[in-house]
């Protein structure tokens, strides 16, 4: 139980034989005119990027260790720390020159002193990978040397990351470049549209709530990435009727289409109201509808309709996005004995209201909802739980945390307070919420609020999460309407049913959120397996080759015998 | 070099290598995106780069080091000085 690996969700990496990691090396592009002239001579190019490499992959490693070391005081290493060859400081932050051994310090410009006096062109800044250059004296982009960055921060990162089996190390994310087969299919049988999929969706009637949560799907990269590579293809479903799969196939199509113009999601409404159970408020099929709601009688039903879905540990896509799980470990007061339930969760719900110790004047923030639920022990009160071990009912205390952290996680902010089962009596509690655009979970999980577990929590990167998209209702509980900010890459947008505007984050955050997502920035992944059906149709290809063979080769002896009757 | 530089070279080299910088750095990063603070910067360098005619670092970070300077939260400030007093003073005797 002490291994990080329990948090490792179910996302199959490519099947392809392992081949060694290749970076892919695309087109030059830089801002730097100095750079790619210097990049048309290949030694030069190799010289230079041979001592970027080595500066970025000492500091990413330096990183890490540094990372895991201030968190265990216990492991302290003393790591030798480079001073600037100037002044003598010690470098935090390195910028080392990238044609000769200096290292200096940006703060009191001795890097850029030295890239002067001894006339050499470019330094890099080795945390961060950013290129300065002596003639342009700025700091410039290229595209290669960014890629070789992230590429180095990632290996450095997987080296220390375990898999589920102890001991092994997480295999190397390797990125898919076409062959040339792929190349060929690529350009002749192919035209390109924009990745973007940035389209209005119609109010058809109070939808406005069910055009929120539809963005959030199209925004959401797991669901994205799944029906954009055809995994589940509408025109060859076998039980199309009423099919969520189906129908998510088909919105994915129309947004990404090309087409500017507004669209409707008509026929994902019949299909909502026929698949809801009685009970719930789309059955009526013209309720105004709570955005959480939607949400989760949508991620049901696609989950229902998902061919080979199972009612435990399910791997549909649903499954595979949202699935993570909470364990509730409750500690008798008397004898200390625990006994710890996990149960499965799909999207988190925090209360806004209740008793904050920690902060007594700040506004609520996502950290401070997160930290009342799921790392303080609350008290249960007595008489609701008995020790199974020593019989006392009384003092026992209850923790909730996160056992298994889902790729996206999904929090509903409970803005709607429901005193009694009477709906109209219902009200909005529109105090904010600040929450941030990125944020780290690594404290509300199993391991890190256990101070005994946290050596074995793994580096940072396994908690990093990002938000991509902000549902809001704004107005009042009954009359309210739904809105929504999703981000493309680093910019942020704002859909308000079919109009669709460009937005800043700070207009992101500083909104009322009813529902925020967020998606983790390193999925784990299954080591390569070659997929066991793929594995027997070969086998099954390869018994009939055989055959065809063995029949050949009877028929040519047939013939031969034949031919020899003949003759004799 | 003055003895005041000398000084200043010896302590946060002291700093650095009893991993306090790293600690110290690593928690305040924590703090400072849950007051918002890292966000807002974010939002701003972005904004400001985009409205910029011609970009540059040097331009970039003089708008920017007042603003961030400035707008670190009362509390975090505190805080946080009150911890690297703690340890200047476990440093010298």
């Amino acid at each position: 139980m002490s291994q990080p690996a329990a948090l490792t969700d179910q996302i199959v990496a490519s099947p392809s034989p392992p081949k060694p990691p290749v970076i892919v090396i695309h087109e030059e592009d830089s801002t730097c005119s100095h750079l790619v002239a210097l990049f048309t001579n290949e030694s030069a190019k190799s010289a230079l990027i041979k001592k970027y490499k080595s500066a970025v992959t000492w500091a990413a490693s330096a990183n890490l260790h540094k990372t895991q070391a201030s968190k265990h005081t216990a492991k302290k290493r003393r790591l030798a720390s480079p001073t600037c060859d100037a002044c003598h400081v010690v470098l935090t932050r390195p910028v080392v020159c990238l044609e000769c051994s200096f290292a200096g310090c940006w703060h009191n410009a001795h890097a850029v002193a030295h890239l002067r006096v001894s006339d050499h062109s470019f330094a890099v800044e080795a945390k961060t990978g950013a290129i300065f250059c002596a003639s342009c004296d700025d700091f410039v982009y290229s595209n290669i040397l960014d890629s070789l960055y992230d590429h180095i921060n990632l290996s450095a990162a997987e080296k220390t990351l375990k898999y589920r089996d102890p001991g092994k190390i997480k295999e190397a994310y390797r990125q898919w470049s076409p062959d040339q087969k792929d190349q060929d299919f690529l350009q002749t049988s192919t035209t390109e549209v924009s990745s973007q999929g940035r389209r209005g969706l119609l109010n058809l009637g109070q939808t406005c709530a069910m055009n929120t949560i539809l963005q959030s799907f199209i925004h959401n990269p797991l669901l994205r990435n799944y029906f954009l590579s055809d995994k589940h293809n509408y025109k060859l479903c076998l039980k199309p009727k009423d099919c969520m799969c189906c129908e998510m196939d088909k919105l994915f199509t129309e947004i990404f289409s090309g087409d500017p113009a507004p669209f409707g999601a008509l026929s994902i409404l019949p299909v909502m109201w026929r698949g809801s159970d009685s009970s719930s408020s789309f059955s009526e099929g013209y309720a105004q509808h709570d955005a959480h709601e939607f949400f989760i009688s949508c991620i049901q039903h696609i989950h229902r309709t998902f061919k080979g879905s199972t009612e435990s540990s399910c791997n549909c896509i649903i499954h595979s996005t949202f699935a993570g799980a909470l364990a509730s470990e409750i500690v008798c007061g008397k004898c200390r004995f625990s006994s710890t339930q996990v149960d499965p969760m799909l999207d988190i719900s925090l209360e806004l209201k209740g008793k904050d110790k920690d902060s007594s004047a700040d506004e609520p923030t996502l950290h401070s909802c997160l930290r009342r639920r799921y790392t303080r022990a609350e008290k249960l009160p007595p008489k609701t739980y008995t020790c199974s071990k020593c019989g006392s009912n009384s003092d026992a205390t209850k923790r909730l945390s996160f056992r298994k952290l889902p790729p996206v996680l999904a929090f509903q902010l409970k803005r709607f307070e429901h005193k009694t089962a009477d709906k109209s009596s219902a009200h909005k509690i529109t105090k904010p919420v600040r929450f941030p655009a990125q944020c780290n979970l690594a404290a509300f999980t199993s391991f890190g609020s256990n101070s005994e577990a946290t050596s074995n929590i793994g580096p940072d990167i396994l908690y990093d999460y990002d938000l991509f998209c902000v549902v809001n209702h704004e107005g009042a509980m009954d009359n309210g309407h739904y809105t929504n900010f999703a981000r493309f890459e680093d910019e942020w947008y704002r859909f308000d049913d079919d109009k669709v505007t460009h937005a800043k984050l700070s207009q992101v955050l500083a909104s009322n959120a009813y529902m925020l997502f967020y998606v983790k920035r390193q999925l784990d992944y299954h080591p390569v397996i070659r997929p066991s059906y793929v594995v027997s149709r070969e086998k099954e290809a390869q018994r009939e080759r055989e055959r065809e063979k063995e029949k050949l080769q009877t028929l040519n002896r047939e013939i031969d015998d034949d031919l020899m009757r003949l003759l004799t | 070099m003055s003895e005041g530089d000398a000084t200043f070279i010896e302590i946060h080299k002291r700093f650095t290598e009893k991993g306090e910088w790293d600690k110290i750095i690593t928690s305040l990063l924590e703090r400072l995106n849950e007051t918002g603070w890292v966000d807002s910067l974010r939002d701003k360098s972005k904004e400001s780069a985009r409205s910029m005619e011609t970009l540059r670092f040097e331009k970039l970070m003089e708008t920017l080091n007042p603003h961030a300077q400035g707008s670190v939260p009362e509390g975090v400030r505190a805080e946080f000085v009150e911890q690297i007093r703690k340890f200047l003073e476990s440093q010298i005797e």
